[in-house]
């Protein structure tokens, strides 16, 4: 059994974890499956990892940097895709912030990681290269192009998604 | 970029209402599990390969007698379906860490699916279960995932019953008695094979119909069989083929393998 302080801090930052993740994924489900492999393997970790200042954020690391991972695999989900249509849909998003989720979309992956760590985790440049173990100037391009992106998507949604 | 900040916390938002964190007993099974077939797994990969070099070539290609339904072993109702086409007279080692598959046998020994049924992948483990043609799915293939002292051939977390007793029509009813523990099995993934010819499958609870499948045509090793993969079925469910014109299909011809996952 799962020692009871690793319970407690499961129960605690599941959800959480699993909200920034989904901001970055643009995927709840992506997330969970991100989120628990993430706890997976935090498991044999623990002991260690409870000593440190922050153990939510080494889970949401590892948790992002499965999120990159899985875009190594993503050829059976395109296959899939192309075979079954898409999977069951969540609930419509608000007509309000639809535009900025287009936008957010239209985003590469690595892109929108750094966004939501630094917009949404309030990370700066430093951090989010050590937990995405990139080199800091990448992690600096990626912001850029990012909110440089949005920005265009957002001053011209029409011509962005006609 | 504040606009940014307050969608971004949105979108977290609904993900974090919405997410249901399984028992965190059920993550440390998952790498308990994995780790024992990682041991296990070169092994049984290595030699399930042999054999099949050997064996396969020499059985009648036209048709499949067990069909396997893989799944990763914490099936999610979100994951994706994907078939994987084998080539004929080879089985490779298919990567389903991502997805479902299926899996199909042509006749032959229990032990050769029993050996085939759990293959290491890049991130886990498959839990599978099938059914040979006429029986019933724990006679032939065996949850082999968990360690063997654990859950061992006797160990069987799906029971897909009907076929050859309700022509025309499989009914699944779902138990679990294995790795997943007791209680009925109330949710599936359902993967099968069906002769050519089917147009849909069809899956009913009593009276009603609730999905109609297409079939892909291309994914199985044997030219007149098509294949489906369903990635979330209630137990109980009824499945049919139907042909072009909307005849059933004799329920010998189709097969089909579940698992409950972990």
């Amino acid at each position: 059994m799962p020692p009871p302080e690793l319970e407690e801090f499961y129960a605690s930052s599941y959800r959480r974890l699993v909200g920034v993740v989904a901001a970055a994924a643009g995927s709840a489900a992506e997330a969970e499956e991100v989120v628990q492999e993430a706890f997976v393997r935090l498991l044999p970790r623990w002991q260690r990892v409870q000593g440190f200042e922050d153990p939510e954020a080494w889970v949401r690391g590892v948790a992002f940097r499965l999120l990159s991972n899985r875009l190594r695999k993503a050829r059976n989900g395109v296959r899939a895709l192309l075979v079954h249509g898409p999977p069951a849909l969540e609930p419509p998003p608000n007509p309000d912030r639809l535009d900025v989720e287009r936008a957010l979309a239209d985003l590469t992956l690595s892109q929108r990681q750094v966004v939501v760590l630094h917009h949404l985790v309030q990370m700066d440049v430093l951090e989010i290269a050590a937990v995405l173990n990139l080199p800091v100037g990448t992690v600096k391009s990626r912001l850029s192009r990012g909110r440089v992106a949005l920005a265009a998507a957002l001053s011209d949604p029409e011509g962005a998604h006609a | 970029m504040s606009d940014l900040r307050s969608v971004l916390e949105d979108i977290a938002a609904q993900a974090e209402a919405r997410a249901q964190p399984p028992a965190l007993a059920g993550l440390q099974r998952r790498r308990s599990r994995r780790s024992a077939v990682r041991g296990a797994g070169a092994v049984l990969t290595g030699a399930a390969i042999a054999v099949l070099a050997i064996w396969l070539p020499s059985q009648d290609a036209s048709r499949p007698d067990v069909v396997v339904a893989a799944g990763p072993p914490t099936a999610t109702a979100s994951a994706t379906p994907s078939v994987e086409s084998v080539p004929p007279g080879k089985v490779a080692v298919p990567s389903y860490a991502q997805g479902f598959g299926v899996i199909e046998f042509a006749a032959g020994e229990p032990p050769l699916a029993d050996l085939l049924s759990s293959y290491p992948t890049g991130d886990g483990v498959l839990v599978t279960a099938g059914q040979r043609r006429g029986e019933d799915v724990c006679t032939s293939v065996f949850v082999v995932a968990a360690p063997a002292a654990q859950h061992g051939p006797a160990s069987c977390n799906s029971v897909l019953t009907g076929g050859a007793k309700e022509p025309g029509r499989l009914a699944l009813a779902g138990s679990s008695t294995g790795p997943s523990g007791g209680g009925p099995a109330t949710s599936l993934v359902l993967a099968g094979s069906a002769p050519a010819g089917t147009r849909t499958v069809v899956l009913t609870a009593p009276g009603d119909v609730i999905e109609r499948l297409p079939v892909v045509s291309t994914g199985s090793q044997y030219a007149d069989r098509v294949w489906f993969a369903v990635p979330w079925v209630e137990a109980n469910t009824v499945v049919q083929a139907l042909d072009g014109q909307g005849r059933v299909l004799d329920s010998q011809e189709f097969l089909l393998g579940m698992s409950t996952g972990g």
